[in-house]
């Protein structure tokens, strides 16, 4: 059967499978199309740089505060404008509150729902579904230190989300001793609770459901994420580093170099391009050694890491990796929850750093110029690119967001999956939400692209003999 | 009896942001909270705890200025949440929720924009008009 589409199916809004059938009625190909921003650098041309950490954080809904510090970061380099200590861990701190409340939102609402009910109807899918089976308890505590993490973020940020203090050179607020107290007792409480979050999981870990859930995807990619000078896994600064399907190091980039790694490739059935490994190169959808797709998130970030840099998610990490790189998919669960207790440990750490109520905030800009700021945000490697004129205006903008580099990656997941799970024309609801279950690993921001409707609003169409045979709608 | 009147909106998206417009105009204005969100789905059912009543506008697609029906109000901002119905259903187990009504104004553009355009600007008066309204007959109904 001959693969077909119309420039008419680009989307607008929510995200799109398009699964081809052969004669008989097993999965040829699919497709996961992601909406994308447009027109959003050329809205920035012309803005007063110290705009940028506002304007991007508004862009986007789901990590507002990735934005705003890739944009702050990208800044500092813009104006030759280096951070001093203080306001360094003010915004490292600020970060990790930030993945905290992230990961626990995509872990007990959202993707982590497939792994801790599995395959139940549609209608007992959600959250409510899981405070049924787990209890009333479980969902206030949830309640409770997802909530504690936003206080932390309005507290450092200034605002509960879409922070406005982080700015060119540091920060524009520093943190009292009786702040400071809060959020120490408050990280403490969020370091039991990731214990708990993580031990809730670790029981679906070991079922045959869960191997059930990591045979359906698994690929042989590149891997990419920060490091620091330990190569630990640091979501705030480091170098970018990349290994190999084998776990080895490819390259160690320093974030202004960042572009001479990474080229980017089209295809004609979306707008949305596909980064790669330039030193690699685009083979198409297909994994190995040979092929330059990375993949980006909690998964890249602990495949390319030696460590963590706590103590509790150092034991996790060495237990996840004990048998080397991890290519199963469904990993970047067991990656997400290692990272939402090392958030939770080193805000408790940081709240606890003799420098953290320091005054000295912020470095005066110098000249205005490029600069180059890369973030992991909670789902992939976030690159904000600036180039500023004489007078600090913008001229330039270029963001690869952390969905674009996992796009090539999702694709294929989608595939995978379908291949795996659609067999002789036969879909409904509960296979195509393990078809969707796949790309739901990635936590994927299709909310970067344009305001949505509903809860991930997405159409899946089955095509066989030529037509559309099923189409699935959900919240559209 | 305390109220909240929410206006939802993305101040970037153009014609999304006119929930915000129309609660800036009630500021000072009426006997409620005014408070402006970014955010929907589970960040703004939070933003709501505490009141007796909710008052929500947002942005929908269609036309003119209507009440939306609670359980239908879909409207979020950002897919890496649940729907505002989910949220305020799960909290309504821990916490008591206020009684919620929502309003919508009409668009179909959501461009990358700091204006909004002129075919929804004149629902604006029609909008706030209609939350005085909403906002009496709550506190009548109350009292």
């Amino acid at each position: 059967m001959k693969v077909s589409i119309d420039p008419i199916t680009r989307l607008e809004g929510h995200g799109r499978i398009e699964i081809f059938l052969n004669d008989k009625g097993n999965v040829d190909r699919a497709y996961m199309q992601i909406p994308e921003l447009r027109g959003f650098e050329q809205f920035c041309r012309g803005r007063k740089a110290e705009d940028m950490p506002i304007i991007t954080a508004r862009i986007c809904g789901v990590c507002p505060e990735a934005h705003h510090v890739a944009a702050a970061k990208a800044l500092d380099r813009a104006f030759h404008a280096e951070p001093p200590e203080t306001a360094k861990k003010l915004r490292e701190l600020l970060y990790n509150a930030y993945y905290f409340y992230d990961h626990c939102l995509h872990l007990y609402y959202l993707g982590g729902i497939d792994v801790l009910l599995g395959d139940v109807p549609k209608e007992e899918r959600n959250v409510i579904g899981l405070i049924r089976k787990f209890g009333l308890e479980v969902g206030k505590e949830v309640i409770k230190h997802r909530r504690y993490a936003m206080e932390i973020v309005k507290t450092l940020g200034g605002r509960e989300i879409h922070p406005v203090s982080s700015i060119p050179g540091g920060v524009s607020k520093g943190l009292t001793e009786e702040e400071r107290a809060d959020i120490e007792k408050k990280a403490e409480e969020c370091i039991d609770f990731a214990t708990t979050t993580m031990n809730i999981f670790k029981e679906v870990f070991g079922s045959k459901r869960w191997n059930e859930m990591l045979g359906l995807d698994s690929m042989q990619t590149y891997y990419m994420g920060m490091v620091d000078k330990k190569n630990r896994a640091n979501y705030y600064d480091g170098d970018i580093r990349v290994v190999s399907p084998d776990g080895k190091e490819f390259a160690k980039i320093k974030p202004d170099d960042i572009f001479k790694y990474v080229e980017e490739t089209v295809e004609e059935w979306t707008y949305v391009k596909f980064p790669y490994l330039k030193k690699v190169g685009w083979k198409g959808f297909t994994d190995g050694m040979e092929s330059g797709i990375y993949r980006v998130g909690p998964l890249g970030r602990l495949n390319v890491a030696d460590g963590m840099n706590t103590k509790l998610a150092m034991k996790e990490f060495t237990e996840f990796k004990k048998n080397g790189p991890v290519h199963e998919t469904f990993g970047y669960y067991q990656a997400r929850l290692i990272e939402m207790l090392n958030a939770a440990e080193r805000m408790y750490e940081l709240s606890r750093d003799s420098g953290i109520t320091g005054t000295d905030l912020r470095t005066m800009p110098g000249e205005p110029g490029d600069g180059i700021g890369v973030v992991e945000a909670a789902r992939g490697t976030l690159i904000h690119h600036y180039k500023l004129d004489k007078n600090g205006l913008v001229e330039e903008v270029n963001l690869i967001v952390a969905t674009t580099n996992n796009n090539a990656a999702i694709n294929m997941s989608v595939a995978n999956a379908a291949r795996k799970v659609i067999k002789k024309g036969k879909v409904d609801d509960i296979l195509l939400n393990k078809v969707e279950s796949a790309f739901r690993c990635y936590d994927p921001c299709l909310a970067c692209a344009s305001h949505a409707l509903g809860e991930t609003p997405l159409v899946a169409n089955i095509h066989w003999k030529g037509k559309v045979y099923k189409r699935l709608e959900k919240n559209v | 009896m305390s109220s909240v009147i929410v206006g939802v909106g993305n101040p970037l998206l153009g014609d999304d942001a006119v929930g915000l417009a129309v609660v800036q105009r009630l500021k000072g204005r009426v006997n409620a909270e005014v408070k402006q969100a970014i955010a929907g789905g589970l960040e703004l059912a939070e933003m709501i705890v505490g009141y007796d009543f909710a008052l929500i506008v947002d942005a929908f697609h269609g036309e003119g200025v209507q009440e939306i029906d609670v359980d239908r109000y879909q409207e979020t901002v950002a897919n890496h949440d649940i729907s505002f119905p989910a949220a305020y259903t799960m909290l309504s187990r821990y916490v008591r929720m206020p009684r919620v009504r929502v309003l919508g104004i009409g668009v179909d553009h959501m461009d990358i924009s700091e204006e909004l355009s002129e075919k929804v600007r004149i629902f604006i008066p029609v909008a706030v008009k209609k939350a005085k309204t909403i906002l009496e007959e709550e506190n009548g109904h109350i009292i």
